[in-house]
């Protein structure tokens, strides 16, 4: 025993390429230590912590934009554990993109609730690399770790404002229930390893694909992956913890984890379901599907009886997870004549999805009041009088959220529903349109309040004033609103040629 | 063997429930110490002699004794002391007779003619679903320590240093949250 013989396996040493193809989350995590060392050296003056995280994303912006041309038709990255391809760097630009935004609107927040730290904006970026390594994630492990860097962080901000009991509570409920959910997810995780004996995806899916048994423990593996990455996209009936986190924690961290949380998480589902899973598609179809329709019935009849803005749109940001479903519950099915799938569909709509619920929480984040949120729907009433800049930009969000053209909303809606269309599930398209008929009401219910004459014994909320970075954020999420929905092609294309480009293959595994 | 590895599995599950259903804290986590222990010991049955030693020192050795630190810490109160009745003894001396067992197994030496519990159906070479590229034998061959660390940092080594990251936030949070506010600042 003691004399050493050759190792078992060779020991190959990953290439210096690897680094380098992994740049924007290299720059990202730089970031987020940089930003942790800045918190000594600035003192008091915090905002240059929101002007160095900026820097950072827009540098990881800038490596996403230059791997979209590099990758090709993409590669993996230390031995199958990590994708290079223009799937994860779509996901990267969209999330890195509502990060930014994210950030801006935060200094001016977070002064008036008394919460100025520099831990923040750590962990806002340790956030965003944790979803970017999911989005990238190409083996059980690295989404395991990926899931569990982006809910660390978000547990952390959720419970920011130490000294607010709302703000604990919701840590510690999203602490508890996420961590049951980090259960799930690695039972899934250790019953499909046991089963096909890789954590790799692309040798999942190889081993999936050269057998047609389909064995109950791997199913059994495949429904509890999926209860982990629905808690985290809060899928019905995983939504509960959602409302109460979302009202509880700090705005400008309800902004930030109600769009991209969503977005890292439909892209590992896409990823795992669609193309890991595809040989098993019969079997999780129905599950997805069913649990695409609680989400849009679920999330949209809460929403109606709510009174208060951000659980409103806690509430329609369920139901809107639920629509992105339908492009997963579409899988890989298409009629050949038809260009759009349900991957192109759901990389549309998360895009769409961001700049239009950024933009929307935005609006109440840059209003808030010092140590309370201002966003009951009498409180609202008249608020185009005060503030008819302000106003019309939330107007034009909940159009877009309600799916009216010409907005990127409404391209987004179309491109799901036209999915499944296409792959002639048009029942789901039809609950999916029958959800957006009654989002509707409660969307143009709070339009409709803004522009509504204030009552003369109503109460002035002492709004804040709107910053220059404010205002940069609301005006960025507004133009994503309306060019994308006018220049529709620009990102479908984009989408598209993700799409196209996405790892693991199914051509070569099949 | 496999009956082994079934006592010790069946072992770890009732100890596990007990961390549950337990009314006493100290129960709990005293339970908690068997199940660890227990999957130590599937560890060593498998043939993994290093993650049995690191299950050892870190799960039933650090962790437990911070557990058992903080609730002495929080429960202060008499009633709260596990008094040792029979079921505590029917815990330990089942604990001490499996460990004994295993030890005296493992002396003999440990072997498997099949890939584990499910072999039958999995371990074939001509099923597809057949993997298993670390057979014991060879393992113990090569050494335990060495094939866990060439993979670690050869194969694996995206995921291990995502972990370091990981743990990087877990301390800055755990700061964060309980830092006393400085007046002024």
């Amino acid at each position: 025993m003691l004399a050493q013989s050759a190792p078992l396996v060779p020991l190959v040493t990953p290439s210096a390429n690897d680094l380098l193809d992994l740049l924007p989350e290299l720059i990202v995590g730089f970031g987020f230590i940089a930003l942790m060392l800045l918190d000594l050296v600035v003192g008091r003056q915090r905002w240059w912590l929101a002007v160095a995280a900026i820097v950072f994303l827009a540098a990881g912006f800038g490596a996403s934009v230059w791997g979209w041309f590099d990758s090709g038709n993409g590669h993996t990255l230390y031995f199958g554990s990590f994708a290079y391809d223009k799937f994860s760097m779509f996901i990267n630009c969209v999330l890195l993109f509502s990060s930014a935004l994210v950030i801006l609107i935060s200094p001016h927040y977070l002064n008036r609730r008394g919460i100025h730290h520099g831990e923040y904006y750590a962990l806002i970026l340790a956030a965003t690399l944790g979803m970017m390594l999911l989005a990238g994630a190409m083996s059980l492990m690295v989404i395991f770790l990926g899931i569990e860097g982006l809910s660390l962080s978000l547990y952390i901000l959720s419970g920011f404002s130490r000294t607010e009991e709302r703000s604990q509570e919701a840590a510690l409920k999203y602490l508890l229930l996420g961590g049951f959910a980090s259960g799930f997810l690695l039972y899934g995780m250790a019953l499909v390893y046991g089963e096909t004996g890789h954590t790799q995806l692309q040798q999942i899916g190889a081993a999936l694909h050269s057998t047609t048994q389909a064995d109950p423990m791997l199913l059994a593996g495949v429904v509890l992956i999926f209860v982990g990455f629905a808690f985290k996209a809060s899928l019905v009936p995983f939504h509960t913890w959602t409302p109460d986190v979302y009202q509880g924690a700090p705005t400008s961290v309800t902004t930030f984890m109600s769009v991209t949380t969503k977005v890292a998480a439909f892209a590992v589902i896409v990823r795992v379901f669609t193309y890991t899973f595809v040989s098993l598609y019969s079997h999780w179809e129905v599950i997805v599907a069913v649990v695409a329709i609680a989400s849009i019935v679920v999330g949209n009849v809460a929403a109606l009886t709510q009174t208060h803005v951000k659980r409103m749109l806690a509430y329609s940001s369920i139901a809107q997870a639920g629509y992105i479903l339908i492009g997963v519950a579409v899988g890989t099915l298409s009629n050949t004549s038809s260009s759009i799938t349900g991957t192109t569909g759901v990389l549309y709509y998360l895009a769409a999805y961001a700049v239009t619920q950024i933009g929307a929480f935005a609006v109440i984040t840059i209003m808030a009041g010092r140590g309370e949120d201002l966003d009951s729907y009498d409180g609202l009433r008249g608020l185009a009088y005060r503030r008819p800049f302000v106003a019309a930009a939330m107007g034009l969000f909940l159009l877009s959220l309600g799916g009216f053209p010409p907005t990127v909303g409404f391209f987004g809606k179309f491109f799901v529903f036209a999915a499944a269309v296409n792959a002639n599930l048009t029942l789901l398209a039809l609950w999916g349109i029958a959800g957006s008929a009654i989002s509707v009401f409660y969307y143009l219910r709070v339009a409709l309040l803004m522009y509504q004459r204030p009552k003369d014994e109503q109460q002035e909320y002492p709004w804040s004033r709107t910053t220059i970075a404010g205002g940069t954020a609301l005006l960025a999420a507004a133009a994503g609103t309306l060019v994308f929905g006018i220049l529709v092609a620009v990102v479908f294309n984009g989408a598209q040629a993700a799409q196209n480009a996405i790892l693991p293959a199914i051509a070569s595994t099949r | 063997m496999t009956l082994l590895l079934g006592i010790v599995m069946l072992l770890a599950a009732i100890s596990a429930l007990g961390v549950v259903l337990s009314r006493q804290t100290l129960y709990s986590a005293l339970s908690l110490v068997v199940t660890l222990s227990m999957v130590a010991v599937i560890f060593l049955l498998l043939n993994a002699q290093f993650l049995f030693a690191v299950q050892i020192i870190i799960y039933a050795g650090a962790v437990m004794v911070l557990f058992v630190f903080i609730i002495a810490l929080l429960n202060p109160e008499a009633e709260d002391r596990p008094a040792f009745d029979w079921r505590s003894w029917i815990g330990i001396a089942a604990v001490a007779g499996i460990t004994i067992l295993v030890f005296v197994t493992a002396r003999n030496g440990i072997t498997y003619n099949d890939g584990g519990l499910r072999g039958a159906q999995i371990g074939r070479v001509s099923d597809p679903y057949h993997t298993f590229s670390f057979p014991p034998d060879a393992v113990n061959a090569a050494g335990n320590v060495q094939t866990v660390a060439g993979q670690l940092f050869t194969t694996f080594i995206l995921p291990f240093e995502i972990t370091s990251l990981l743990l990087l936030v877990a301390a800055i949070g755990a700061v964060y949250l309980t830092r006393r506010e400085h007046s002024g600042s």
